[in-house]
């Protein structure tokens, strides 16, 4: 135990090391594979990217690629796939988990205060991401959101630290806030609390709408976060439009809004979706989005005022927009499972319940895998049971993300407020 | 004077001279070619695979060397070759198969037309053996829901060597010029061949959702969202937010 616990506690550098070791294994291990079953490790997406990438390298557009939905700067970034080699993109999305896994820590340290230091609290929080299998799994596999996700936290880190000191913070924050959203849209939702983080520290129930839009107005800070994010977020956006054109704008931006995708995924709205192909009206996705707007709103205001609980208003929110998606896949797990070392420090909650709630949330995923593959691989009719494992992994996805709300205290640091914790130097 | 006759001299000669008749009177338009058309695996992806093999009988290989195979396979419009993938094949030199017309990947089967893809494979010891992966469509959800049947017909069978030696065969048909391989734009021409299918027509059926449940599913869906939503609403609104100083030393105090 306590040779375990030694090797726990190394210097983060240690550990970025066996990160980027495991990481850069599985690479090697995807090539095998890839070449002996028929199920391939490595994701579509990642041919997705290396193609549009070729077209790139080649002076084409990168929408000439089918299903290219992301922005060309993704695609510029692989363009070293066509020139030094195909896993580039792995080892480069594999990188930008070692930056999140860095810039976790020191957000950790600055929530918890100077004292944290004396613990190792913010490095366990970004072994939550380093060591998480399927952050490991989605850069290994070859998908981008690494990327999207370490601008969020880079975002963060300005907003919430002094790593830059001033109204430059504010305005390097709304930078990497905007090109988050650029890339990839959902971050649109994290715009509002992060917005009111900067006002009052609070917003009482009582609060008429008059008192509301007053709250609203912006100060310094507000104004140069609110200006810097939409600068960037318009200029990326005009400039690949200048590039690519409509091509540019209906695949990364029009298609997400109205995708009806009726292709089994995650999502509660799956078999409804398929079913409702060719009805018209779409009653039930607009109750969903309803609901979801309003969840949204709620958590914006009660979470986000406060510096303090603003990475929770972030990751409740990711947690509603993934699970509330009428098109859910596992990478978009690691939108949520990015922002979960920022508040998992917090949740007072006993380990065998948090191990239970693990388990709940993972067996409910396997279920619905196991008759998604009875389906895709045997080509068995299996779509009523998709949809109930589906409504089951929505239930399950909600009533941890409630369990863990109760539990939110801030500054309990794993519950590491005790001197025998402290760090041996 | 005469020397004696030489025993190997003459084998040799009946040798050649057997050679020399059998390469006159081979009809390079005899091809007797026999198709095999299997499709492997389950689910929604597959490969078809095809077994080609050219005059059995006589072994008559070196009519073959150096010419190439081209199929053109016409799939329905519930199946679809993802020319993508089909383009990282021929760039691992892994197949060299390329689609003749625009492929939807996301399409459902009722929105898309049947497509054509080119094989083409060199000929080998008067064999060949391809494959094509091929991916199912969604099918529209029906009354009763059950399986989609997809029916993959025989491919055209196409025949191209580097000499001159085709153009004897069937005189009557026009020549059919498509391209040389995936590899290039560049065109050749090509004989079509008639062939004996050693296989049944390849039948591949897809699950479809049951719209007799699409009532159920709506309501069953919209009711779990909103029960979700409420109880997380309600969740948020009863949370009282606690804060706890975050002090290592705290033990060491008390």
């Amino acid at each position: 135990m306590n040779r375990y616990l030694e090797v726990l506690n190394l210097p983060l550098r240690y550990h970025l090391a066996a990160g980027l070791f495991i990481r850069l294994f599985l690479i090697v291990y995807a090539d095998f594979h890839d070449k002996t079953y028929d199920l391939p490790y490595t994701d579509i997406d990642y041919s997705v990217f290396s193609d549009a990438a070729r077209h790139v390298y080649n002076g084409d557009s990168p929408y000439k690629r089918q299903t290219y939905r992301y922005s060309p700067l993704i695609s510029y970034l692989l363009v070293p796939n066509i020139v030094l080699g195909k896993d580039f993109g792995k080892i480069l999305f594999s990188v930008f988990d070692l930056f999140i896994t860095v810039a976790v820590k020191n957000l950790v340290q600055r929530q918890l205060g100077p004292k944290s230091a004396a613990t190792n609290v913010p490095m366990y929080c970004s072994f939550l991401w380093l060591y998480n299998p399927l952050s490991i799994g989605i850069s290994t596999r070859g998908n981008a959101d690494s990327v999207s996700c370490f601008t969020i936290i880079l975002s963060l880190l300005f907003l919430q630290t002094d790593v830059v000191k001033g109204l430059k913070k504010y305005a390097l924050s709304g930078l990497f806030l905007g090109i988050s959203i650029h890339l990839r849209l959902y971050p649109i939702v994290f715009s509002f609390p992060m917005y009111l983080s900067l006002g009052v520290t609070k917003i009482p129930r009582q609060t008429t709408f008059r008192q509301g839009m007053l709250i609203l107005w912006p100060n310094i800070s507000q104004l140069i976060l609110a200006t810097s994010c939409l600068v960037t977020l318009l200029g990326l956006t005009y400039s690949m439009y200048a590039l690519y054109g409509y091509d540019f704008l209906y695949e990364t931006y029009i298609y997400h809004v109205h995708r009806t995708d009726t292709r089994h995924n995650f999502s509660v709205l799956f078999y409804y979706s398929y079913l409702n192909t060719n009805q018209g009206l779409d009653l039930v996705k607009n109750v969903t989005n309803l609901f979801k707007a309003v969840i949204l709103f709620l958590l914006s205001i009660k979470y986000g005022p406060d510096p303090q609980t603003l990475p929770l208003a972030m990751f409740c929110q990711t947690v509603v927009v993934v699970a509330f998606n009428s098109v859910m896949t596992s990478q978009y797990f690691v939108w949520f499972l990015s922002l979960l070392p920022l508040v998992a420090h917090s949740f007072r909650i006993k380990s065998s319940k948090a191990l239970l709630l693990a388990i709940i949330w993972v067996t409910a995923q396997g279920a619905w895998l196991f008759y998604a593959y009875l389906l895709e691989f045997k080509g068995r009719e299996v779509f009523f049971l998709i949809w109930l494992k589906g409504v089951v992994f929505f239930c399950s996805n909600i009533f941890v993300l409630v369990q863990l709300l109760r539990s939110y205290t801030v500054g309990y640091g794993f519950g590491f407020g005790q001197a025998t914790h402290l760090k041996t130097q | 004077m005469l020397r004696p006759f030489n025993n190997k001299n003459l084998c040799f000669s009946f040798i050649l001279l057997f050679a020399c008749f059998g390469y006159l009177s081979a009809d390079p338009c005899n091809f007797n070619v026999k198709l095999k058309q299997v499709l492997k695996n389950q689910g929604f992806h597959r490969n078809i695979s095809y077994g080609i093999v050219f005059n059995t009988d006589d072994g008559n290989c070196w009519m073959y060397k150096d010419c190439v195979v081209g199929l053109d396979q016409t799939l329905p419009h519930g199946v679809y070759a993802n020319p993508d993938e089909l383009s990282t094949l021929r760039r691992l030199k892994k197949l060299n198969a390329v689609p003749k017309t625009r492929i939807n990947t996301e399409m459902p089967a009722e929105h898309s037309y049947p497509t054509t893809t080119y094989i083409t494979e060199k000929i080998k010891d008067c064999k060949v053996h391809v494959w094509l992966p091929v991916h199912a469509r969604y099918h529209l959800a029906t009354p009763g829901g059950g399986m989609a049947r997809n029916t993959i017909g025989p491919p055209k069978l196409y025949l191209r060597c580097p000499d001159q030696r085709l153009d004897m065969c069937n005189k009557a048909a026009t020549p059919v010029t498509f391209l040389c391989n995936g590899s290039s734009k560049e065109k050749c021409s090509w004989k079509e061949l008639p062939f004996t299918l050693l296989t049944d027509t390849l039948v591949w059926n897809i699950p479809v959702g049951n719209m007799e449940h699409y009532h159920a599913i709506s309501v069953g869906t919209a009711l779990v969202i909103a029960i979700g939503s409420l109880y997380l609403i309600k969740a948020i609104h009863e949370h009282k937010l606690v804060t706890m100083p975050f002090n290592p030393y705290s033990s060491l105090h008390n």
